[in-house]
């Protein structure tokens, strides 16, 4: 039983970490400002990714589904176009 | 793998002004790099720990994209679901041969949880067919990178008989560490790689009903994907101390075969497999008996993803 509620916590300790490395997130582009990329995410909030010309992205203009893979500073190292 | 068009954008100096993107690791209430570095330094650190407490004290188990049995430290994307389902036949030595198929279902809950149930099955020997465990492995990615910095996961697992034989109940627990290599400059999907590299260490364990005893053994695996003569076509090789899915199972096993990624949606696998045995008792994760020697399974597998909730 005492495993059961040690494991229990450590599920709530992982659900509740943010995670190291980089983060995945999946949202609709709503505007470009510049290097900037504003996207919506799921739970409507708004979310702004820097690119430069490290970033490795597809050709994507506001309206598009996107998945991103971003780092810590908030700079985006990947973005896909999904499809629509 | 679906290649796309890559854009180039000008080189901007990093704005600290940047918002939006809530660190994970840091507070979003800003302070030097050198703090942040130290801090996220400071709570990988301390989850990797609490990780490795948590393998330590269960003695539990990941698992990869069957058939192949070498884990990645990835998950499929937020909100798809996964099946993947296999069939084979196993060669035994001295014995005749066994049929079995299985079929797992996944889905990510969050960016990097995902949980992976069912597990439905069976194998036919000799006349006779009986159900495979029923599986339930919650995994999640600890660090995720591209490149010479390897992404890290851990899973947990138990494995609950659904057959009339209730004595052994099997659990894994395990790290995965993957190397994601080699992206071609024109892709945007950074798991499309020439090369892959993937490391399992852990432990299986049985628990037996039966004089309720608890027993738990060391469990590694490596290997490798790369790609061949077509980017859709991937070679995979890899060895492993048997199968988390079986106890018994020890090492030498290998597996090796061809992965076909027909859109990225599908997969086809073709694979072969080869143990080898000290014991007749021992038995393949399929249920199968083996006996002693080398055993063979050809086996075909089929990986679907459903953009469900994505």
């Amino acid at each position: 039983m005492q495993h059961v509620e040690i494991a229990c916590a450590m599920l709530l300790f992982l659900l509740a970490s943010p995670g190291c490395g980089l983060d995945g997130v999946t949202g609709q582009l709503m505007r470009i400002d510049g290097d900037y990329y504003v996207l919506r995410v799921a739970d409507g909030k708004e979310m702004t990714l820097h690119v430069d010309d490290q970033t490795r992205k597809d050709q994507v203009v506001p309206g598009d589904k996107i998945h991103a893979y971003v780092n810590k500073e908030g700079h985006a190292e990947f973005i896909q176009r999904l499809e629509k | 793998m679906t290649h796309f068009t890559v854009e180039r954008s000008p080189v901007i100096l990093s704005d600290p002004g940047i918002h939006g993107h809530r660190p994970c690791c840091v507070s979003s209430e800003g302070g030097s790099t050198s703090q942040s570095s130290l801090a996220i330094s400071r709570v990988c650190f301390i989850q990797f720990l609490f990780v490795l407490f948590g393998i330590a004290v269960f003695h539990e188990p990941a698992f990869a994209v069957r058939p192949f049995v070498t884990d990645d430290a990835r998950i499929v994307y937020k909100g798809q679901l996964e099946t993947e389902s296999y069939a084979g036949v196993t060669m035994t030595n001295g014995d005749k041969p066994s049929i079995q198929a299985r079929s797992l279902q996944g889905m990510s809950l969050t960016d990097r949880l995902e949980i992976i149930g069912g597990g439905f099955g069976f194998t036919y020997q000799d006349n006779q067919a009986r159900p495979l465990d029923m599986l339930i492995q919650p995994k999640y990615v600890l660090y995720r990178s591209f490149g010479a910095i390897p992404s890290v996961s851990v899973a947990a697992a138990s494995l609950f008989p659904l057959s009339g034989n209730r004595q052994h109940w099997d659990s894994y627990a395990m790290a995965h560490v993957s190397w994601f290599l080699f992206t071609p400059q024109e892709s945007t999907d950074p798991y499309d790689n020439d090369l892959a590299i993937h490391l399992n260490l852990g432990t299986k364990s049985r628990y037996d009903a039966g004089p309720a005893t608890y027993r738990s053994k060391l469990y590694w695996a490596a290997g490798f994907e790369v790609i061949t003569f077509t980017r859709e076509v991937r070679f995979l090789g890899e060895i492993f101390n048997g199968d988390p899915f079986s106890f018994e199972e020890t090492f030498p096993a290998f597996q090796t075969g061809f992965r076909w990624y027909k859109t990225p949606n599908v997969q086809m696998d073709f694979v072969l497999r080869g143990l080898k045995n000290g014991s007749e008792e021992t038995q393949a994760t399929t249920g199968a008996e083996f006996a002693a020697g080398w055993n063979y399974t050809i086996q075909v597998g089929l990986r679907l993803l459903f953009d469900v909730f994505r």
